[in-house]
């Protein structure tokens, strides 16, 4: 076991990569009494195209298995569910399924050893039935339909589906109503056996927890599944074009404030640099240009085009960088002319640079006193960097205006694709 | 950690030191009696108040502001607590520690800037600061419909208790919103500063002369009026419950069900309610949750919720508009299930745990801390240690007896009339 200070936050690591490729990571926290624990496979809506576990040929199967998987999850082979031992314990217990990673969690303060063994346990032990696939399908279907009727989900998955010509982000993670009818038990199976295997998955605990304890309690957990360390898996390979699949695309919905957003593809390829910090380097020119501390947004709110800041996001693919920047505006066609225009200019001064920084490493300080945010944070650097950062701050330092001015420099803003919805007028 | 109460003879102010965190909280609530003609302009004073100040003429100007100052956070929201309204002003900061000498004093500051000096012109706001947040809150208050939820628990609300503060939309109404100018605005600020009873909390690694610190910087004079309890009591219950129906066009139909409380005492509302409502449908072993979803496949969501202060609960669920009558008639079953005593010892025992659980980690945090004081300020309400002994002895037979004084008044189904297949292009 590993133990290395988070330098800046008062925080210590402690870390062991088992015999069978399970990674643990545990922050123990002084001051709390509540402890949260994350199991995580790198599996997610992105995965639909496998060469399966024991098998030779690459397949595909439906959209939205991964979430279907994470549901099922949760039935036990006894009959009953794996939520009753938590809710037993006094502790509160869920799961989510994003494009990267699948991840099952708990809370709670008392019976952290026993929640923690039945964690791993309901986790390594599939049990899928022709008839618990079929009953599911109802539910998921309706969490579909839910989905389909919040206006800022449609914006952000029409920006995807229009952004994207190959790459399996271009799907909702939940799959649609036809992809959820056709899973089977052996479908569901065959990507539990891919990818739920230790050597593709990682626990991150947080909080009030002994962690010499903890991780002995793991590592005897996982000794007695005598699975043995590193299975390589293949998956589909996808070669995105630098081209939108479709340009513009309206909607209508029972809304009253039409809801816009514009992703630019970006073509990140030739940039000599991690994606994640080219990213970083992206949305935080962007911010500069568009947030509440800009010249623009003060014009937009006076001209009653914004009412609130827009909402921007940086999504990393293979050779690209989407970023989105999502408005709810009574006109849009004035809000876009105007943000392309601002983003012409991607130029920022030595000031706004500074704050930037500063902002950023305040935020660090301030989610390292919460045990939900330091999860969250250590899990996005070990899915996204492949390894934790130990001295955050001086990574966010290190961010320089010449690196930035270079890198804006390489990039294109003018491939972009535009998704609005506008509401339903009663004829 | 070490508590203190003071009054400052013009507002309460309420110390809670407590070393182990790295962020510093303090929330300023103003207190006043609900009254629906009001409710706009405390969602005015909502945002206007954060927008800008005399200082900071703009929000730009004093998100600047918030940098400077490592990066602190402000918040506002104005909600409706049972007889109440209460509008609360809060900020959020890292301890001296971790930024640099003199932040202390300058964060708080910022918060009483902001609270007494408004950006105000010849006696009423700033014009144009006074045309931006109103947009804002028009917005709000328009794309408050879009959202199917918010209108299917609003229209549960107006079907079943009439005229009773819960009925009346918290967000206020356009037509209430145009009547409001920059003068009659700044003449209610005035008022609110006045005549509603004020809080102050702070919570964290604070120094040891804060007190005295804010007393010199947080100077109002206001007439301390005594508060009354929260607690409303419905008085109006029907022999059997009504059904109603609207539309929307959305692919999935809100179902609604409100119920009353009648005649409970204390004890039944913090301790037996919330023990009663984990067991019917607060969470993934509910009777809710295992029957209408696990077992009928009838939805993705759903869950029953408790406004004790109200003295009212509903149920929601997703689902399919076809599958109205089943999730009608389980959720009836389910209820009278619980008046019949139809739980075990174990749903009991699961239930206290998990209440004793949130217990447990109310000392987790700055803003938990804080609203642990808040909640005996306003509601009268236990201290964690003294819930903890409560909730323990309450039995079955109590729970039957407030399922008794549960009465299921209203079903209101918001109707998705959009076919699942088809799109508006």
């Amino acid at each position: 076991m590993k133990k290395k200070l988070i330098k800046g936050l008062d925080l210590e690591v402690y870390s062991e990569k088992l015999s069978n490729g399970l990674e643990v990571y545990i922050i123990p926290f002084k001051n709390v009494k509540l402890t949260y624990a994350t199991y995580t496979t790198r599996y997610g809506g992105n995965n639909n195209e496998f060469i399966p576990y024991g098998e030779k040929e690459m397949i595909n199967v439906p959209k939205g298995i991964a979430h279907f998987l994470e549901h099922k999850m949760f039935e036990q082979e006894d009959g009953s569910d794996a939520f009753k031992y938590f809710n037993e314990n006094g502790a509160r217990a869920n799961a989510y399924t994003s494009s990267k990673q699948t991840t099952y969690l708990f809370s709670g303060v008392n019976e952290f050893y026993n929640n923690l063994k039945h964690l791993l346990s309901y986790v390594e032990s599939p049990y899928f039935t022709d008839k618990n696939v079929e009953k599911e399908k109802g539910i998921i279907k309706e969490e579909i339909h839910m989905g389909d009727d919040n206006p800022y989900s449609r914006v952000y998955k029409g920006l995807l589906f229009n952004s994207l010509i190959n790459h399996p982000m271009k799907y909702p993670v939940i799959g649609t109503d036809e992809s959820v009818s056709s899973i089977t038990k052996e479908d569901l199976y065959k990507c539990y056996n891919t990818f739920y295997h230790p050597s593709n998955m990682f626990l991150v605990i947080t909080g009030n927890v002994n962690p010499v304890i903890t991780i002995k309690l793991i590592r005897d957990h996982e000794n007695k599944r005598n699975l043995k360390s590193k299975r390589k898996i293949t998956l589909g390979e996808y070669k995105e074009p630098n081209e939108v699949f479709r340009k513009e695309e309206k909607l209508k919905m029972d809304i009253t404030v039409p809801k816009i957003g514009i992703a630019y593809k970006i073509n990140i390829k030739d940039i000599k640099l991690n994606k994640y910090k080219v990213r970083s380097y992206i949305l935080s020119g962007i911010s500069t240009k568009l947030d509440e501390t800009s010249l623009f947004y003060e014009k937009m709110s006076k001209k009653d085009i914004l009412t609130i800041p827009v909402d921007l996001e940086g999504i990393v693919l293979d050779d690209h960088i989407i970023v989105m920047i999502l408005a709810e505006t009574n006109n849009p066609s004035l809000l876009l002319k105007e943000i392309k225009k601002e983003l012409k200019d991607l130029s920022i001064t030595e000031e706004e640079h500074n704050r930037a920084i500063k902002s950023s490493i305040c935020s660090q300080i301030t989610s390292s006193d919460n045990i939900f945010k330091m999860n969250s944070l250590l899990m996005s650097s070990i899915i996204n960097n492949g390894e934790v950062v130990y001295n955050p701050i001086k990574r966010i330092r290190k961010y320089n205006l010449k690196e930035y001015k270079k890198i804006i420099s390489s990039i294109n803003l003018d491939n972009y694709t535009i998704f609005e919805i506008d509401p339903l007028k009663e004829d | 950690m070490e508590y203190i109460k003071e009054s400052t003879g013009s507002y309460n102010l309420h110390t809670i030191k407590v070393d182990k965190f790295k962020n510093i909280c303090m929330t300023i609530k103003f207190k006043a009696p609900f009254n629906e003609k009001e409710i706009v302009y405390r969602n005015f004073l909502d945002i206007i108040l954060i927008e800008a100040s005399k200082k900071y003429s703009s929000r730009r100007l004093l998100k600047l502001a918030t940098i400077d100052l490592y990066n602190l956070k402000i918040y506002s929201n104005s909600t409706r607590r049972g007889k109440y309204s209460i509008l609360s002003f809060s900020t959020s900061f890292l301890s001296e520690k971790y930024t640099e000498k003199g932040m202390f004093s300058k964060s708080i500051e910022l918060l009483f800037e902001l609270i007494l000096n408004p950006y105000v012109k010849n006696n009423e706001f700033d014009k144009e600061l006074f045309d931006v947040c109103k947009n804002i809150l028009r917005d709000d208050i328009i794309s408050s419909k879009d959202n199917p939820s918010r209108v299917a628990v609003l229209g549960l609300k107006k079907k079943m208790s009439p005229n009773m503060p819960c009925s009346y939309d918290d967000i206020g109404s356009l037509e209430e919103l145009n009547k409001v100018t920059p003068k009659k605005l700044y003449d209610y600020y005035k008022k609110v500063i006045k005549t509603n009873i004020i809080d102050i909390f702070i919570c964290g690694n604070i120094p040891s002369n804060t007190s005295s610190i804010i007393k010199d910087k947080f100077k109002v004079v206001n007439e301390c009026i005594k508060s009354e309890s929260h607690y409303i009591k419905e008085s109006n219950f029907k022999d059997k419950y009504s059904i109603y129906k609207e539309s929307k066009k959305v692919k999935q139909s809100v179902f609604t069900l409100g119920f009353k409380l009648k005649d409970m005492d204390m004890f039944e509302y913090r301790y037996v309610l919330p023990v009663y409502n984990y067991i019917l449908g607060a969470g993934p072993s509910s009777k809710l949750f295992k029957e209408v979803r696990e077992k009928n496949s009838l939805c993705y969501s759903i869950s029953s919720n408790i406004n004790q202060l109200d003295s009212i609960g509903l149920i929601i669920a997703g689902i399919n508009k076809d599958n109205f009558d089943k999730v009608k008639e389980l959720c009836l079953k389910l209820i009278d299930d619980m008046e019949k005593g139809k739980f075990s010892d174990d749903d009991i025992k699961e239930a206290i745990k998990c209440y004793l659980d949130g217990l447990y980690s109310v000392y987790d945090g700055v803003s938990s801390i804080s609203n642990i004081y808040e909640s005996v300020e306003y509601f009268d309400s236990d201290m964690p240690e003294v819930m903890k002994e409560k909730v323990k002895t309450v039995t079955k037979k109590m729970i039957v007896d407030v399922a008794k004084k549960i009465k299921v008044d209203t079903v209101f189904l918001l109707e998705g009339s959009l076919d699942n297949e088809k799109e508006i292009n």
